[in-house]
């Protein structure tokens, strides 16, 4: 037996959903489709279905014991932007594209697919092929927007009330693809071309600031950290992705010089129907009355910083996108906000000559604009980056 | 064939160059096959277990290691 679900968003079929299946292990489905109209085999061996709408701006809702023929309507994002709860708790209460000029920030990530040519992030330089890795023709892969929602999140220059705009709009940026179009792996980043793009972007492109939102590796990534501590010598910032198996910061985030990030979120954010909604009821570490240490975020003295990670919304051609969770947004949304916090500051810091001793100054910088939100130091080392 | 992240050491830069790297690589016997990283620090690499065999002795200022990815998170 089969099931039909047709997937809208008010009177629309919903493009490019991400379609999970939980039921008996054979059957299982991780695949997208296009034009709203799932179609499951095996009927009988589904017990539920996980629908997550990719870029169209909806939150995700499970259908549980399908029937026949359904449909199903996804709920749409909140026109709450282009400010929101990650950037008000950044210190960062009003829309302004020029914020964070004056510093210059890198991003490393998978690719940049489905924002190529967003307007909003049309002041981004892309380096690199970003048509080497392997996303079919419809162009839609949950790898695929990764890049775009962390390259959304620090530069988006969207202005109205349906998208999200980044921490540092402003900051002059660039993107830099680290994925191997030849990998076996297919699942990440290739450590060689990322230690390669630290270089590039903190030596030749004059970087203040590298986000990288991957890592979670069990064994020592010395070439990374080799990049890491060239980039500290040429006064560049590296933040990471703290890791999203909780537990310990694995490497690189667990490198003394890499700058990691853990994750939190807003509780009630997300509606209690929707599938994002179990990242708040899952969490049971309270960061003040009105936010969550993120479930999976890994914690530790090694650990620097916390910033908004969980249900955070990426931007795509001025609408919401999809709200995301997962270190891997707390780190660029930490960078942007250092950004902004370095721009503010750039008399005490931009006269240094790029050196670790610019690095010293910048990470002091940053510490004092850094406020404690009541985890101890054992759990995240600074606490909140906030902009003054 | 299997990949390898091959890699000058941090402290042999003084004495040799990415592009010194990448020339003793090409120089392998074997079959090799650069993937990425021409001329910078890191170079992905597709050889045979000759070339690699060759590679741990032949070029003692590198770092050979299997090839491996950091996850998205």
């Amino acid at each position: 037996m089969r099931v039909r679900l047709e997937v809208f968003g008010g009177d629309r079929p919903v493009p490019g959903v991400l379609v999970r299946t939980v039921g008996n292990d054979k059957n299982v489905e991780h695949r997208v489709v296009s034009g709203g109209v799932v179609e499951l085999d095996n009927a009988h061996a589904i017990m539920a279905v996980l629908l997550t709408s990719l870029a169209a701006g909806y939150w995700s809702t499970i259908v549980y014991s399908p029937l026949k023929s359904e449909r199903v309507d996804l709920r749409p994002l909140p026109k709450v932007g282009p400010i929101s709860w990650w950037h008000k708790l950044a210190g960062v209460t009003s829309s302004d594209t020029r914020r964070g000029s004056g510093v210059t920030i890198g991003v490393i990530d998978a690719g940049l697919q489905l924002c190529a040519d967003d307007p909003s992030l049309s002041h981004v330089q892309k380096l690199g092929d970003q048509k080497q890795y392997g996303v079919p023709a419809d162009g839609l892969l949950p790898e695929a927007s990764h890049g775009n929602a962390v390259t959304s999140l620090v530069f988006s220059r969207t202005v109205g009330s349906d998208g999200f705009q980044g921490l540092a709009p402003g900051a002059q940026g660039f993107f830099l693809s680290a994925r191997l179009a030849a990998s076996p792996i297919k699942v990440g980043l290739n450590p060689g071309m990322v230690a390669n793009g630290i270089r590039e972007l903190a030596s030749k492109r004059d970087c203040d600031i590298i986000s990288i939102s991957a890592g979670d590796c069990s064994k020592p990534t010395t070439v990374v950290h080799d990049a890491v501590l060239d980039a500290r010598d040429v006064g560049t910032l590296c933040f990471f992705a703290s890791g999203n198996r909780g537990g310990a910061p694995l490497y690189p985030a667990c490198y003394p010089e890499a700058i990691s990030v853990a994750a939190m979120g807003r509780r009630g954010f997300a509606p209690h129907e929707t599938v994002e909604a179990r990242d708040d009821f899952q969490s049971l570490v309270n960061i003040g009355a009105e936010h969550y240490l993120w479930d999976g975020s890994a914690t530790g003295a090694n650990v620097k910083f916390i910033a908004g990670g969980s249900n955070t919304i990426w931007d795509y051609g001025g609408h919401a996108a999809r709200a995301v969770s997962g270190t891997s947004f707390a780190a660029p949304v930490a960078a942007a906000t250092a950004a902004v916090i370095l721009a503010g500051t750039s008399k005490l810091w931009r006269s240094l000559p790029r050196s670790a001793r610019r690095w010293d100054k910048m990470y002091e910088i940053l510490v004092s604009n850094s406020r404690d939100v009541g985890l101890e130091s054992e759990v995240v080392r600074h606490g909140l980056l906030t902009v003054p | 064939m299997q990949i390898f992240l091959i890699s000058l050491q941090r402290d042999a830069r003084a004495i040799y160059s990415a592009d010194d790297l990448t020339h003793m690589v090409e120089s392998l016997p074997g079959s090799v096959e650069i993937l990425d990283g021409h001329n910078k620090d890191v170079l992905t690499v597709k050889m045979d277990m000759l070339a690699c065999d060759a590679a741990a002795t032949r070029i003692p200022f590198a770092r050979v290691e299997d090839y491996y990815e950091m996850n998205l998170l």
